[in-house]
């Protein structure tokens, strides 16, 4: 099932290991042939500014940590650091199964190039935004469109401004947990407020890297996430996806 | 019982303005740590991991991130379209040196504009090298231009055969959200398709 008017902002998956691989190893992985539609890879550097406020004194330093590759539309992002690989698919978001088909192309080269048998971390993240129209004369009540709410100790007056939630726990199923985001946020639509769903699953622990069971965990990771996805939301907001594509 | 735990990720995410980058806001860890120091230090330490890119890369990437972000409000195809357009029209052997990047007032308002339009065609862009988007249609002898301003405004000049065969120019400035209804009188589905 796929909505015509997905409100997919940006779908990852992250594959993290150890020990991290040199920097080198990470360069040669970049220029592998399955990135060769790629625009041709930035650094990334990891910038470390400090302030002594007492001293007055501001220092930096930055070092290498990996490499960027974006397709030239910039639909597709690649992360490869000495610690990990992610892939980004931004929207417009077709299908799982195109989605994973195409991070899991680029991965497995990497996999094998930097040796790496075992994931000491697997994740997959789906950041959502619900665009609601909002009569001028009328607040949008996110009540109506989603099942989180904010239930704190005290009623006050008026409406609440802004929201925002995260809370990380495990699922139901072993070795599987998330991260929820829940957050207003103004829209870029005229006459719109926003709703951030942010949906983050991943392994507490290590995971295979390749093979039947690999495919399992990715498969149920993905269950987890679509439902956690619908259990947030509330029939108006299903209803501002434009409808189900066959 | 609920257990809320915002220190295992060893992240921080910036869900909050809604044109969050996973790449930029969370895979890149941004990490922002206050610490008192002995005898009232105060040492703030930011950790930022950045991809390396020239002004020009880095513009072109927050016009792409912006219209994919608003893609799902856009006919199939279009922000796929668009994003290579801009990339086209940005690379570093087609760009001026000398030319401002695309403002992203600039950007919303072409966006806007494509919303409030409903067009359906995807137009041709340029830019004047002063900031703006132009967006232009041909279909045969009628030609529209839209020029979408750094002010958020937009400047529109047309050429439009009517149905007695009589050739009307028109030109005016309006917001974005204007256009629909300004440009009805010209008939624009020769423009915009239906």
């Amino acid at each position: 099932m796929r909505y015509r008017k997905a409100p997919i902002l940006e779908a990852a998956l992250e594959f993290r290991w150890q020990p991290e691989r040199p920097l080198d190893a990470i360069r040669a992985s970049a220029g592998l042939p399955a990135f060769s539609d790629f625009e041709a890879p930035k650094e990334r550097k990891l910038v470390n500014a400090t302030l002594d406020l007492q001293g007055g004194e501001i220092s930096h330093e930055s070092r290498e940590v990996g490499f960027e590759l974006a397709l030239k539309d910039g639909s597709q992002v690649c992360i490869l650091e000495a610690d990990k690989f992610v892939f980004v698919q931004r929207a417009p978001y077709d299908q799982w199964q195109t989605f994973s088909q195409r991070a899991l192309s680029l991965l497995e080269p990497v996999a094998l190039s930097l040796n790496v048998h075992e994931f000491s971390r697997v994740g997959v993240r789906f950041v959502n935004r619900i665009d609601i129209p909002q009569d001028s004369s009328a607040n949008v009540n996110t009540d109506d469109y989603i099942t989180v709410s904010f239930n704190g100790p005290r009623t006050d007056r008026d409406v609440v401004h802004e929201f925002q939630m995260r809370v990380v726990k495990p699922t139901l199923k072993d070795g599987i947990s998330y991260a929820l985001v829940v957050a207003t946020s103004g829209s870029l639509l005229p006459g719109h407020s926003s709703i951030i769903l942010d949906i983050d699953v991943f392994t507490d622990g290590p995971a295979p890297a390749s093979g039947a069971a690999f495919e399992k965990l990715l498969s149920e990771m993905r269950d987890e996430k679509n439902d956690i996805f619908h259990s947030c939301l509330k029939k108006p907001a299903v209803a501002l996806f434009g409808g189900v594509e066959e | 019982m609920t257990y809320i735990d915002t220190g295992a990720l060893g992240q921080r995410t910036r869900a909050g303005d809604g044109r969050s980058s996973f790449a930029h806001s969370v895979v890149d860890g941004f990490r922002r740590m206050i610490s008192i120091g002995q005898a009232g230090y105060l040492v703030i330490e930011d950790d930022c991991t950045r991809s390396e890119g020239t002004p020009r890369e880095r513009r072109l990437e927050e016009i792409q991130l912006v219209i994919s972000s608003i893609s799902m409000h856009l006919p199939k195809g279009f922000a796929v379209g668009l994003n290579g357009q801009f990339a086209n029209m940005m690379a570093e052997d087609a760009w001026e040196d000398n030319d401002v990047f695309p403002s992203i007032l600039s950007l919303k308002a072409f966006l806007l504009m494509l919303i409030s339009t409903h067009a359906t065609q995807r137009p041709g862009i340029g830019t004047n090298g002063r900031g703006s988007i132009t967006a232009v249609w041909r279909n045969g002898e009628n030609r529209l231009t839209i020029d979408c301003l750094p002010s958020g405004n937009t400047r529109w000049v047309l050429t439009r055969v009517n149905a007695n065969g009589e050739v009307e120019r028109a030109a005016a400035e309006c917001q974005p959200h204007r256009l629909s209804e300004v440009l009805n009188a010209y008939g624009p589905e020769v423009w915009f398709g239906q």
